[in-house]
């Protein structure tokens, strides 16, 4: 017996022995540790499909940008609507360093198809040139750049319905020629029919074919939209190391209209105007990947008593501190890279079905890609995320171990072992609530930007306030006992809820997550939706019917409207019919929106959307000419105040405005910019409109006469009216369709809450049954031991629940003000509804609904387990 | 020298604002190859005596030495120093001789010694029978016997046991006091503690706890045996 | 036949579960009358149906055979309803491991039946505290069971199960976790409270020395029950001693 020690202990423990740990553990808590998984894979796939719903818009664009521009490394653009001469293009081939150069006209149309399916989408108009710059000769089909012909990608043709969803590769009719198949296009105010020429899958297209295009023969669509011998663009591909000769070069050819920038610029712009929105999403991710990452904490929690007794158990066997560590964080990490991988999966499933989605709303301005792209980071970020939470979350009860406490301090704390949570902690936790609570409120005042970490503090406070709110509630709920002598059960409940703190205050903070976020999100989102509802309502109030391109909802794409306009004016009930000027100016990496008007025809617009500065006599300074006014976030990126001067630089060279007014971003994330139309015509170089604003006589009625300018506008010409109302609604879709996510967000973060809860109830009511089993001793009914349990998870959930709602009401406020100041969007002042009572009511009764079963089973427990101890 | 002394210990209990002297000036000394019993009401501090001999709980004041060495919290248990207590008692679900060899492999013992090691450990307990049960499956006389079993194998100097015969039946209670005896007579130090003075039986030396003072023959050189009493057996 | 005093009768009351395939007769043909004010101790090998027969006679079991009667009424025919509230007014029910609520006082432990009764709280803890006072707990009831020693928090398991003043007391090993001088006090507790309230007591006990204490002792072994000593030589099921110490009791607490 007294044989010294022969392998004595060593600093490592062997890797069999870890696993024979692990599987130990798993024999005994197989169902708390899936329940834990569960937490941490839910909390994964919502952070992982966040970030990378997010990332998709952005690469996906990128790759499609790429598609197009190939090698070439420069452009040359043209900032006016109509275009450049063709003749520059051979004056730049003539330049030294460029190797080929190749002209593109683009213009936004819209395609219709014999269904009266239609999609507006980017036509672009090449020649051979740009196919062999980006590699395409031998692959595009011949027929796609022939005379009369139009070519549609994969993604345009499912648009129209003419090729089934997901058959982007592989299908007949993408090979087959798709000469039998007409369609048609609406350009500038004129309706065309063409013969589609090709369906250009990824094997033709590359990863063009993803995105909503069309090709067409460079002269023909010149010819099409009226802009004969004119380009929007010549991509240019330089001889290695002549990049910046032929930079220089350029700029010299170019001057005034025409802009030399990177061939890629416009990923940059796309990532710019992405940013808002994209701030926005990747807010409310990280809201609800933090929120998440709490939910994992919580789950594993749960175990956090079984934990801490082993813990126990192997000190007291002599095991040394180093070896327990090694063995949790083993666990931890088996559990949360195997947990992380699932979540990444489900993940993945969800940003492909239910996140997926290009915004629409951007598709005006730029040519978007609709792939899902998994880059490294999501990955990373989702794999580190759940499994340094998880350790951190297993390694919490090693907290047992700081030395001076004794090494079977679970089994001589109060409760049931391992659940005791003393008075002092208690305290100290509201401590740090409250100066958390503090800092929160410091931060919503004074910086509205650091909102994220306001959140995380209020998330975390939220957490740490449970405990306390838990013991108010059961304060409470003595009190009520004390006075109501007849709550028999109440008393019984509450004395129960005493014994298991810890796993009690768990659930009770997973609850409190759950709440805090679905309120918070949901509220700021709704907050947002009805910004945005009421800037759709301003927007189109300014005319009762519009006139302009199908789908074109910025109105940004000019026709030629030929006497449409004096016969509307003639027809009965209409006052006057204004012409209405728009598109898109590139400044300081930004692609803003010009919102040019007649005098007094932005009025209501400028009303609701002014954040600062008087909207009347704005409207009167922008009839003056002269003045702008432009969203907040350009003028303090230009440190421009009101009255201030900013410098725009107009396809007439760069001009000196004031500005009149500050606005919200009007829902387009790169901001917005009102000019009058005097101003937009004289720089901009056109006086065609991009709608028609018509005003009716008192009494008209709106749908009559847009029945009546449809009938004017009859079917050959491109152009479609609209009344006011549904005009709203179709901005009012496109414009929130970026931010739809976000309520799925906070759906998924709620659902997986609710599962967690649940799942953690069960566990909870279950391995009471002994005790139970010692109440049915004593002669409480099945019936009396499930009011019992019914008022315990009532008040456990409630004192949670309740405690996340109060301050998902804050965390809400602190949302809408970073919305509003830092993306600019425009966000209704927040509104406190009934929402948050309903969810709270709707989370209780879905947990106790699912709960119910197994608490029914635990109530008719075989009185013989109380003997079991 | 000692195996194990203890030198002027005290501990007091603090809950809340009051404070509770449990243990003043506590001294003892004990050899190897000596079975000492501690002998206190319930609530007296004999378990809290053991537990800071044994290294699991820290005391206040004081030293306590183990082989010559100063004993910090936790330190030699496992080298050393085995303990049995109440408490933690194994999980449901799991063997015992796994329960046993398990906490071997977290020492870095091979898998064969381990399990060759809790076997051994079983059987010098007399629970051979049990290494195939649960955790949860034993009575009570078997849960302290694996529980010496679980001290046993780490291979200890001094075995440190509280209240062994708390709650066994009467039947059962010689059996135990006689495996400690056996224990001390191979050179074990065996320290207990005893509710009540039939748990006496066999110790070299019985010491009384009563109001943090430990009273009796407080060093080996005044071994005063109490003989093992034979019992009726009804 | 009926005694007037007898509060439980027992009549060939079988009772065979399976277990493994294996067929295990846990209660095997028990006649046993326990009239009021009686103690009667069972002792038995683990295994031997103790537990078993307590729980039919708690109603939380169904014989498979025989008749158990309670106070003259047949148990079979409670419904589940019924049975829990014999369970709550008219047995206490004492076991080996007291399950107190954890970080609950004793005096609200102990009331924790008075409560589930009907009484109000305020009414539920004076009735407690009374009885916590009878079982020598009477400075302890704000404690809670962390700061009880094994001893104390089988007496506030007592305190509750005796609350109710229930006719019939079972006792599963009340006195595994106590030292032997305690348990003769609680054992001697339980007897008095029998002769004193007429109520009839069932301890199930391995020590002798608690045993001896009883009016009565049997032994269960393999299903069978076996009067071992019958100190008051009362024959089971007839009206003598045991009875009248009942009525005594009852005259004691009626003056």
């Amino acid at each position: 017996m007294r044989a010294p020690d022969a392998p004595r202990a060593k600093a490592l423990v062997r890797p069999y022995a870890l696993v024979w740990f692990y599987r130990r553990w798993l024999r005994i808590h197989a169902a708390q540790e899936l329940l834990a998984g569960l937490g941490v894979a839910i909390a994964v796939a919502l952070v992982f499909a966040t970030i990378v719903a997010a990332g998709s818009i952005a690469g996906s664009a990128g790759e499609v940008v790429h598609a197009v521009i190939g090698p070439a490394d420069l452009q040359l653009h043209s900032m006016s609507p109509s275009g450049m001469p063709e003749a520059m293009l051979h004056r730049v081939e003539a330049l030294p360093g460029v190797q080929q150069a190749a002209p593109l006209l683009q213009q936004t149309a819209t395609l219709t198809a014999a269904r009266g399916r239609s999609v507006t989408v980017d036509l672009a108009g090449a020649d051979t040139s740009l196919v062999i710059m980006d590699g395409l000769a031998h692959t595009l089909p011949r027929a796609t750049l022939t005379a009369g012909g139009i070519g549609l990608s994969a993604t345009t043709a499912q648009s129209l319905g003419m090729l089934p969803e997901g058959a982007l590769s592989g299908h007949p009719a993408l090979s087959a020629p798709a000469g039998a198949r007409h369609v048609s296009l609406q350009l500038r105010g004129e309706a065309r029919r063409l013969r589609v020429s090709a369906l250009l899958g990824p094997e033709t297209f590359g990863a063009l074919s993803r995105a909503t295009v069309a090709v067409m023969p460079l002269g023909e669509l010149q010819s099409l939209a009226g802009m004969r011998g004119r380009l929007s663009r010549i991509l240019v591909q330089s001889r290695p190391g002549r990049a910046a000769a032929v930079r220089s070069e350029l700029t010299r050819l170019a001057g005034g209209e025409i802009e030399v920038a990177a061939a890629n610029q416009d990923v940059g712009l796309l990532t710019q105007a992405l940013r808002p929105s994209g701030q926005a999403s990747a807010f409310f991710a990280a809201i609800s990947a933090l929120l998440g990452l709490l939910l994992a904490v919580g789950a594993l929690l749960l175990t956090a008593p079984e934990r801490r007794r082993v813990i126990a158990e192997l000190r007291l066997m002599g095991t040394k501190r180093s070896a327990i560590v090694q063995m949790f964080a083993f666990q931890g990490l088996a559990l949360g890279i195997a947990a992380s991988l699932i979540g990444m999966l489900a993940g993945y499933g969800l940003s492909l079905g239910l996140l997926h989605q290009a915004p629409r709303y951007l598709t005006e301005a730029f040519t978007l890609g609709t792939g899902t792209i998994v880059s490294s980071r999501p990955v990373l970020i989702a794999l580190l995320g759940g499994v340094l939470s998880t350790c951190l979350a297993s390694a919490i009860p090693l907290i047992d171990m700081r030395s001076g406490n004794a090494l079977d301090g679970v089994y001589r704390g109060e409760g049931v072992p391992g659940n005791g949570l003393g008075a002092p902690a208690q305290r100290a936790f509201a401590a740090i609530a409250a100066v958390l609570l503090a800092a929160a409120s410091a931060l919503f005042a004074t910086a509205p930007s650091l909102a994220l970490i306001a959140c995380a503090m209020l998330a975390l406070a939220t957490v740490l306030a449970v405990p306390l709110a838990l013991s108010g509630v059961m304060r409470a709920g003595r009190a009520l006992a004390e006075r109501r002598q007849r709550l028999t059960v109440l008393p019984v409940a509450l004395s129960s809820l005493r014994a298991t703190t810890l796993r009690s205050l768990a659930l009770a903070a997973t609850g409190a997550v759950a709440l805090f976020g679905s309120v918070a999100l949901g509220g700021a989102r709704s907050d947002l939706m009805h910004g945005i509802a009421g800037f759709a309502h301003s927007y189109s109030a300014d005319a009762a019917v519009w006139v302009g391109s199908p789908g074109d909802n910025q109105a940004v794409v000019p026709f030629r409207p030929g006497d449409i306009a004096r016969r509307i004016a003639a027809l009965p009930g209409v006052a006057a019919v204004q012409a209405f000027q728009g598109g898109f100016l590139e400044m300081d990496g930004r692609r803003v929106w010009v919102i040019a008007r007649p005098p007094g025809a932005a009025r209501h617009v400028l009303a609701s959307q002014t954040s600062a500065g008087d909207p009347q006599l704005a409207t009167r300074r922008l009839a003056r000419g002269g003045w702008v006014a432009i969203s907040r976030q350009i003028a303090d990126e230009r440190h421009v105040s009101i009255g201030g001067v900013i410098r725009l630089t107009t396809p007439s060279g760069t001009r000196p405005f004031r500005v009149a007014a500050l606005t919200t971003n009007l829902a387009w994330s790169p901001g917005a910019l009102f000019i009058a139309s005097a101003d937009y015509a004289r720089l901009w170089h056109s006086s065609e409109p991009t709608a028609l604003g018509v005003r009716l006589r008192p009494g008209a009625g709106a749908e009559a006469v847009r029945a009546a300018i449809q009938r004017i506008l009859g079917a050959g010409s491109g152009l479609s009216a609209s009344t006011a109302a549904q005009r709203q609604a179709s901005i009012d879709s496109l414009a929130s369709e970026g931010l739809n996510q976000l309520g799925e967000i906070s759906t998924l973060l709620l659902l997986a809450a609710i599962l967690a809860m649940a799942a953690a109830l069960i566990s909870a009511i279950w391995q009471r049954r002994s005790s139970l089993a010692g109440l049915r001793l004593s002669g409480v009914s099945p019936v009396r031991l499930r009011r019992i349990l019914l008022v315990e998870s009532v008040l456990m959930l409630g004192a949670g629940c309740v405690t996340g709602a109060l301050a998902g009401v804050y965390g809400q406020a602190v949302i809408d003000r970073y919305l509003a100041h830092v993306t600019g969007f425009p966000v209704a002042s927040l509104a406190v509804s009934g929402r948050p009572l309903q969810i709270l009511a709707v989370v209780i009764a879905i947990v106790l609904a699912i709960a119910a079963l197994p608490a029914l089973a635990a109530s008719r427990v075989s009185p013989r387990l109380a003997f079991g101890e | 020298m000692s195996l194990l002394q203890l030198e002027h210990v005290s501990r007091t209990l603090r809950s809340g604002r009051r404070e509770h002297p449990l243990l003043c000036d506590i001294c003892l000394s004990m050899d190897a190859g000596e079975l000492v019993a501690i002998w206190g009401k319930r609530g007296s501090g004999r378990s809290t005596l053991l537990r800071i001999a044994a290294g699991i709980e820290p005391h206040d004041a004081g030293t306590v030495r183990f082989d010559g060495r100063e004993l910090p919290c936790g330190a030699a248990l496992g080298d050393g120093i085995g303990w049995c207590g109440h408490g933690a008692r194994g999980a449901d679900g799991i063997r015992v001789s796994e329960e046993i060899a398990g906490a071997l492999l977290a020492r870095g013992l091979p898998k064969p010694v381990a399990q060759a090691r809790a076997a051994a450990a079983l059987e010098r307990a007399e629970v051979a029978h049990a290494a195939t049960l649960q955790c949860g499956e034993l009575d009570t006389a078997e849960t302290v016997r694996v529980s010496i079993a679980r001290a046993l194998s780490t291979q200890p100097r001094l075995l440190v046991v509280d209240d062994p015969t708390a709650g066994v039946d009467l039947l059962e209670r010689d059996g135990i006091l006689i495996l400690l005896r056996s224990l001390a007579d191979e050179g074990i130090g065996v320290l207990s503690s005893a509710g009540e003075s039939t748990a006496l039986s066999g110790a070299d030396r019985a010491l009384s706890l009563s109001e943090g003072r430990l009273r009796g023959s407080l060093s080996p050189e005044l071994a005063d045996v109490v003989p093992l009493r034979r019992r009726a057996v009804m | 036949m009926l005694s007037v005093h007898s509060v439980l009768e027992l009549e060939g009351v079988v009772k065979h579960y399976r277990e493994a395939g294996e067929e295990i007769r846990a209660v095997d043909g028990i006649d046993l009358t326990v009239a009021a004010g009686q103690m009667v101790a069972l002792h038995g090998p683990s295994g031997s149906g103790k537990t078993t027969l307590l729980l039919l006679i708690a109603a939380l079991l169904r014989a498979d055979r025989g008749t158990l009667r309670f106070k003259g009424r047949d148990l079979s025919t409670l419904s589940p309803d019924e049975s829990s509230s014999h369970l709550l007014r008219d047995v206490g029910f004492i076991y080996q491991s007291p399950q107190l609520m954890a970080r609950v006082s004793a005096v609200e432990n102990a009331a924790v039946k008075l409560m589930m009764a009907g009484l109000g709280m305020r009414e539920a803890k004076a009735r407690a505290s009374d009885w916590l006072a009878r079982v020598g707990m009477g400075e302890r009831v704000n404690r809670v069971p962390e700061r009880l020693s094994g001893g104390e928090r089988q007496r506030v398991a007592i305190a509750r199960a005796l609350a109710g003043d229930p006719p019939l007391i079972l006792a599963d090993e009340p006195t595994a976790n106590l030292d032997s001088v305690k348990s003769v006090e609680i054992v001697e507790l339980l007897g008095s409270i029998a002769h004193e309230r007429g109520a009839a007591v069932l301890l199930v006990t391995h020590d002798p020395a608690a045993a001896a204490v009883a009016d009565r002792q049997l032994t269960l072994r393999d299903g069978k029950l076996t009067e071992e000593i019958d100190r008051r030589q009362t024959p089971i099921g007839e009206r003598g001693g045991a009875a009248g110490a009942g009525m005594e009791g009852a005259g004691v607490e009626g003056t």
